[in-house]
């Protein structure tokens, strides 16, 4: 109960880890950050605190360097002039963020398609009944599972359970009027990923063909 | 069907991807420094522009410069923390 209650996110409080582990993580993050720390340092150093040797753990800080990041004189004696770094900023923000428009495909940009690239695949995948004999089990009743909606973000469990069973949509969650309402529109027979159908109901609606474990809906065609 | 079921399925993993793939381009400085011109730099490049000069390597503007391209990123993986986590580990935990 208590392994099936706890969220695999949570964070457990410092004495359950115990102190040496702890204290060993923490030394080994600093290490790891230390070389970053002493560059944010550094960029508030004079140019001869940043030189010194050795170097200079107390100094006064100073904000001399974030100014020439954007104006700064590029000889001695010469005027300040603007370095640019806002529109090297911006491009680099603009490369990370998106490509451009992608206008043989749609409007989107190719970042925005790259987010979409998982809606494609789901197109193609099978929609399943969780009381369809061919599915793995029902899970709205597993007994290792507590009963939480798949499509919450905090269903880790829910959502290892289905990695274990292979890729499920979250169907399970809706009602048998609901599945087959949603199922109606693009549905030809049991949706394979190949394309081809099997059993297939020729009246385009489902029918006790298409659904063998669910409750029957009226079916216009003769079958 | 997808905005209440899929997407929230796949969240995760698209926040992983995200982040990596934003991290991958931000930190990318070889074609950046062939194909940009004096418009189209991006900060590596500048950064790396900026090694030099009469007064030797001034570190401390290449530590301010890189202090503020951390920003960014910074703030990016933080505001995803959560999804990247899960992202990352999701299928590797077997209880």
């Amino acid at each position: 109960m208590a392994t099936n209650t706890r969220t695999l996110g949570a964070r457990r409080p410092i004495g359950e880890a115990g102190w040496g582990w702890t204290l060993g993580a923490g030394i080994v993050s600093l290490i790891y950050f230390f070389p970053v720390l002493w560059i944010i340092l550094t960029a508030f150093k004079t140019h001869n605190d940043a030189l010194a040797v050795p170097p200079v753990w107390f100094f006064t800080p100073t904000l001399e360097n974030f100014v020439q990041v954007f104006s700064r004189a590029y000889s001695v004696g010469s005027e300040a002039i603007d370095t640019g770094f806002a529109r090297y900023f911006f491009n680099s923000v603009f490369i990370s963020g998106a490509v451009g428009p992608d206008r043989d495909r749609d409007r989107h940009g190719r970042g925005l398609r790259l987010l979409a690239l998982p809606a494609e695949g789901q197109r193609h995948l099978p929609l399943r009944h969780p009381l369809d004999p061919h599915d793995a089990g029902d899970r709205r009743h597993h007994p290792d599972l507590p009963d939480v909606p798949g499509h919450r973000l905090g269903g880790h469990l829910r959502r290892h359970h289905h990695a274990l069973h292979g890729v499920q949509p979250a169907v399970h969650d809706l009602d048998d009027e609901e599945l087959l309402r949603r199922a109606q529109p693009g549905r030809r027979g049991r949706g394979r990923m190949d394309g081809s159908s099997e059993g297939a109901c020729s009246s385009g609606s489902a029918c006790r063909r298409c659904w063998p474990a669910s409750p029957p809906p009226p079916c216009s065609a003769s079958s | 069907v997808f905005f209440r079921v899929c997407l929230p399925q796949v969240l995760a993993g698209i926040a992983a991807t995200a982040v990596f793939g934003i991290i991958l381009t931000w930190n990318e400085f070889l074609f950046a420094l062939l194909l940009s011109g004096a418009e189209t730099r991006t900060i590596p490049v500048a950064m790396y522009q900026t090694i030099g000069g009469d007064i030797g390597v001034r570190w401390g503007l290449l530590a301010a410069i890189e202090t503020l391209f951390l920003v960014p990123v910074i703030v990016f993986v933080f505001l995803l923390q959560n999804h990247l986590l899960r992202g990352v580990t999701f299928g590797t935990i077997k209880r």
